[in-house]
């Protein structure tokens, strides 16, 4: 196989992991909502659907009642005024009015004279028919507005009708018809009743018009028989055809409200019904539950956007945070290890993870068997490397002390060296077990007095070469945080180097102490103090900056400036292992300047 | 008063030669005697072994003690001279090459007397043993001299 991948083992393709975690939120978002929806939804959307549907058609037949009692009232007011008119009084006062006792009635088919001129007066409704009754009920003139039959039956009307028909208003059924009867007393000037004034209205399409304007095909009102339960007069007559049973109209409407009386009118023989078309109804219903559907979808997906936003997000950073820790392990992880997950991110992170902590246990023992040798190591370099050079310089020493005679100048010149070198490498083995034991070493952390130790350092290297006079300015109660005893090698170091290259100058000058963060290079920049050693020796060039703090690292000549070389190496160390930094700035005779903090 | 012998266990032949010069040197007259390994050592002091006889042998003054040695190591034969009731109080002193403070640490705590590390500079050595002579030789009171002056 060329694939690199199968290398490691069998390749696991799988979905990518935002297409596999967009997938199942979907998945079990849609079936919990299909559940939610299918056992407890319906139930309650259908109650609450047919509660609402039910005040709807309620609150539609009550208006529809209302329409219808209003265009009542319109008869009554017109009937009042018309009763009231001073023509009318005038005229049943005149000469003109003939109350006799026969019972021959004038037909009118123009306005009479009691009657206003209709286009002058704003009467609330146009009168069909108005009859004026003298004062023993008896109908002595007739008008019509229309040149329609007149209806018989109005000469028949039932004597109740007649005689309760003062200041009221009826709606009956008059051989087959309904009708609305609204009447008024006509009263002389001294109150005395002249007679009465009725206007009659054919409850018919025109009425029903008149009365609620347009009527919807779900929405319909019907006028029944009271006694043979057949439609009289409905809004919709090309549907509901009179004489229909209230039975049959039962199988294609849904009554919606029935009454038997109607605001500001007596009724007789007569059933007020509200009606509803079922077919109207299914297609509401099916039209509300639809939307409701349509609703409950739409907040599904409302309440599921924010989530799945979230879970993208989530797993975009999952992603990326796989990515970048591919990118940072993969020296880490061996080439065997890796198994190539190219899809979901998690299981990458997974083996990524695995992978590492393996790693890092075979790294750990390893470093562990190592820290072991190391230990061996120093510890024979403490102790066996040590005991050949004894022997070395001891008897070298034994040589020149003994067979001082049988040695010329220049082989006792030898054995000197001998000796030399070998003292020499003492000290290179001795800095090297400090410097190594410098790692090794538990900090202990604690306040230490830097000026303190800055002064008995100096205290001591005075004391070593009386006949120097350097200038030493040393900051009071600067004080960090560190293990004193490896800052005090740290200050002794420095400050030994600091006495050690101002050596040729007459006037030394060395300085400790604490910088200002003003003067700080803005690229050393730290929130913690750092700390300046400070001398006006020898200086060095600035391009060994970095070089002068590696061990055995020297920028000067034994003979001209003793040491190992060991003493920087040995600062860095201590200062890195507090977790700080130290570095040195400088020019040839012109001093070196050592910063660090920790 | 007899002069007491001091045991030197010593498995390099260059130090042993290097201490026994620099006794010289320092106009220590006791007898030093040499034992090679921590075996030998604690052969020695109790008679067993190659040093075996009818009665156990004087202990010496002290004992100059190496620890890096073949068979038992010389902190082993420390921790035996302490158990020993007869060698319980016998003056060990440390002289070793090691300047590792485990090595140090764990002398003291078995009960070496004094801890010494061998300079490599000779004329530091011999001034080590003067000054290891002066104290040990001279100026301490062994408890081993006092039992043995009751018995006499």
């Amino acid at each position: 196989m060329s694939s690199g991948a199968s290398q490691g083992g069998a390749p696991t393709r799988s979905v990518s992991l935002p297409a596999k975690v967009l997938l199942v939120s979907v998945l079990v978002g849609g079936a919990v909502w299909w559940i939610v929806n299918m056992l407890w939804c319906p139930l309650d959307v259908s109650d609450i659907f047919n509660q609402s549907l039910d005040d709807l058609l309620r609150e539609k037949a009550r208006q529809q009642r209302v329409g219808l009692s209003q265009h009542i009232l319109l008869h009554r007011q017109t009937v009042n005024f018309l009763a009231a008119s001073a023509a009318i009084r005038e005229y049943m006062e005149g000469p003109d009015w003939k109350d006799t006792p026969a019972a021959d009635v004038d037909f009118l088919d123009r306005p009479p004279k009691w009657l206003p001129e209709m286009a002058g007066l704003n009467l609330p409704l146009k009168p069909r028919y108005l009859m004026v009754l003298n004062s023993r009920g008896e109908i002595k003139e007739v008008y019509q507005a229309r040149p329609d039959p007149f209806p018989a039956q109005f000469f028949h009307l039932p004597q109740e009708l007649v005689e309760n028909s003062h200041d009221r208003v009826v709606l009956t059924i008059l051989k087959g018809g309904a009708f609305l009867c609204a009447s008024e007393s006509i009263k002389g000037e001294r109150g005395e009743v002249l007679g009465s004034l009725m206007l009659f209205s054919p409850v018919d399409d025109e009425f029903f018009r008149m009365s609620n304007g347009e009527a919807s095909e779900w929405n319909l009102i019907v006028l029944l028989d009271g006694e043979t339960q057949k439609v009289v007069a409905s809004n919709q007559p090309k549907w509901i055809p009179k004489g229909m049973l209230l039975g049959d109209l039962e199988q294609i409407f849904q009554v919606a409200g029935m009454a038997a009386k109607i605001d500001g009118s007596e009724v007789y023989g007569l059933q007020i019904v509200s009606l509803v078309q079922q077919k109207a109804t299914a297609s509401l219903s099916e039209m509300l539950q639809k939307k409701e559907r349509i609703n409950s979808v739409i907040q599904a997906f409302l309440y599921m956007v924010p989530l799945l936003v979230i879970v993208l997000w989530l797993t975009r950073r999952i992603t990326n945070l796989t990515r970048q820790i591919e990118i940072d392990t993969d020296e880490l992880v061996g080439p065997g290890e890796l198994q190539a997950h190219q899809g979901d991110q998690l299981k990458v992170l997974e083996q990524r993870i695995k992978s590492i902590i393996n790693g890092l246990k075979t790294r750990t023992s390893q470093l562990e068997t190592v820290n072991r040798e190391l230990d061996n190591i120093t510890y024979a370099v403490s102790h066996d490397l040590r005991a050949p050079l004894r022997s070395i310089d001891g008897f070298s020493q034994a040589l020149e002390e003994d067979s001082m005679t049988a040695l010329d100048e220049d082989g006792r010149d030898y054995l000197r060296r001998v000796r030399k070198a070998t003292q020499r490498l003492e000290s290179l083995i001795d800095s090297l077990l400090n410097l190594s034991r410098i790692n090794r070493q538990e900090l202990r952390i604690e306040p230490v007095n830097l000026s303190h130790c800055a002064k008995e350092v100096i205290d001591n290297l005075r004391q070593s070469e009386p006949e120097r006079t350097v200038n030493v300015m040393i900051a009071d109660g600067v004080v960090a945080q560190g293990d004193p005893q490896l800052l005090h090698v740290v200050m002794t170091n420095l400050l030994e180097n600091a006495w050690k290259f101002s050596a040729k100058r007459v006037d030394s000058k060395i300085e400790f102490g604490a910088v200002d963060r003003k003067d700080l290079r803005s690229e050393i920049l730290t929130d913690k103090h750092v700390y300046f050693l400070r001398d006006n020796g020898v200086g060095f060039d600035m391009s060994f900056a970095e070089q002068m703090f590696g061990p055995f690292q020297r920028l000067h000549r034994t003979e001209e400036f003793p040491g190992v070389g060991i003493g920087l190496a040995t600062v860095q160390r201590i200062i890195q292992r507090h977790g700080g930094r130290i570095w040195a700035e400088g020019e040839i005779d012109r001093g070196a300047t050592f910063y660090f903090y920790f | 008063m007899q002069i007491k012998t001091v045991l030197l266990v010593e498995d390099n032949q260059d130090d042993e030669l290097l201490t026994i010069r620099a006794f010289r040197k320092n106009r220590i007259t006791n007898e030093v005697a040499v034992v090679r390994d921590g075996a030998e050592a604690l052969d020695y002091l109790h008679g067993t072994g190659d040093f075996s006889g009818k009665e156990p042998p004087p202990l010496p003054e002290c004992v100059l003690l190496d620890l890096n040695l073949p068979k038992v190591s010389g902190l082993q034969v420390l921790k035996k001279i302490r158990e020993h009731s007869r060698t319980k109080l016998l003056p060990v002193i440390v002289l070793t090459s090691s300047k590792e403070e485990r090595d140090l640490v764990e002398s003291y705590k078995l009960g070496a007397n004094s801890y010494i590390r061998k300079p490599v500079d000779f004329e530091q050595f011999i001034e080590a043993v003067r000054q290891l002579g002066l104290y040990w030789l001279v100026l301490n009171e062994s408890p081993i001299k006092d039992d043995q002056a009751e018995q006499e």
